[in-house]
């Protein structure tokens, strides 16, 4: 049981986007406002944001299906939570975030 | 007195009921515990799969554990059926987890995949099902709100979020352009506890 790869290697590669992911699994479910304001609490990841937007992340996670978007009627409340494939990538990022990191040391 | 060969059917029956049994605890603290959902949430046919997967290897492993559990002492005899079901329940995860399924001698999907795999699909199925309920009550929620005039919603932020956060989330819905009243209502309904939703939809407004 795996997921594509290029999806493990976009989650690794992008910090936004493994920031994102990372803040809906923790939960399971979480409002945009919240990702934003926890995202602010992380002034190493501000710098990414100049030309990679929160949109994007999120975007490129319902893309491969790793998350869900549950619209409300202002952007700020639309809560994203975690697919079946999510609950793999969760897994099998797990295995393979110690791995990356020795790597880059 | 010597010991049975194997378990009569109607014991085996039994330890095969209490087998099923025990996955069905076992589904109902892992998908909850997975998806982080309430347990009322997971009650969908995603779930009834998971179960039906982990029944037949606890059913498999129960009726394997009750060909040794006969070899046990025969003074015990009348309680093999519970004790072939607890061995199999509990013995089923540290046999079929190593167990792999190959093909032309190449691992092509390991029992404990496939249980995962069930499991994520009842967790991921219990998730929407949370977010389904979560909008329902959210919905009427936001529209009993809608209904209290801008002062006493205004009461009920500063009462529930603390001074400044009605300017805070009036300034935060101009500065994008949306309707301050719909946005401190949505903000009010983000911050409320299951038990705070449920007293606010039972009130009735003036």
């Amino acid at each position: 049981m795996s997921i594509d790869p290029n999806v493990v290697v976009m989650l690794l590669s992008n910090d936004v986007v493994k920031f994102v992911f990372k803040e809906v699994l923790k939960n399971r479910s979480v409002q945009f406002k919240e990702i934003r304001e926890s995202l602010h609490q992380k002034p190493e990841l501000q710098r990414n944001l100049d030309n990679f937007k929160l949109e994007d992340a999120v975007r490129k996670l319902k893309d491969a299906d790793l998350i869900k978007e549950r619209t409300a009627p202002i952007e700020d409340f639309n809560t994203y939570y975690v697919t079946a494939d999510g609950l793999t990538a969760e897994r099998q990022l797990r295995l393979v975030e110690p791995l990356a990191a020795s790597s880059h040391s | 007195m010597s010991a049975a060969a194997s378990l009569s059917p109607s014991d085996l029956l039994w330890a095969v009921a209490i087998a099923v049994g025990l996955s069905f605890l076992i589904a109902c603290i892992e998908i909850p515990s997975k998806s982080k959902c309430q347990l009322r949430a997971c009650f969908i046919g995603a779930s009834l799969f998971y179960w039906s997967v982990l029944s037949f290897g606890n059913i498999v492993t129960t009726v394997l554990a009750s060909l040794a559990v006969v070899k046990l002492p025969a003074n015990i005899a009348p309680y093999y059926f519970i004790l072939s079901a607890f061995f199999g329940v509990f013995g089923f995860e540290t046999i079929l987890k190593n167990t792999n399924i190959t093909m032309f001698d190449r691992g092509v999907l390991t029992i404990q995949n496939w249980i995962e795999k069930a499991l994520n699909a009842a967790a991921a199925a219990a998730i929407d099902q949370q977010e389904n309920l979560k909008r329902e009550a959210e919905t009427r929620l936001v529209n009993k709100l809608m209904e209290l005039p801008e002062v006493e919603l205004n009461t009920r932020i500063l009462h529930k979020l603390g001074p400044e956060t009605v300017s805070k989330l009036e300034a935060a819905s101009k500065a994008s352009s949306a309707d301050a009243k719909l946005y401190k209502v949505l903000q009010l309904v983000a911050t409320l506890t299951r038990s705070e939703t449920a007293a606010l939809l039972r009130t009735k407004n003036h």
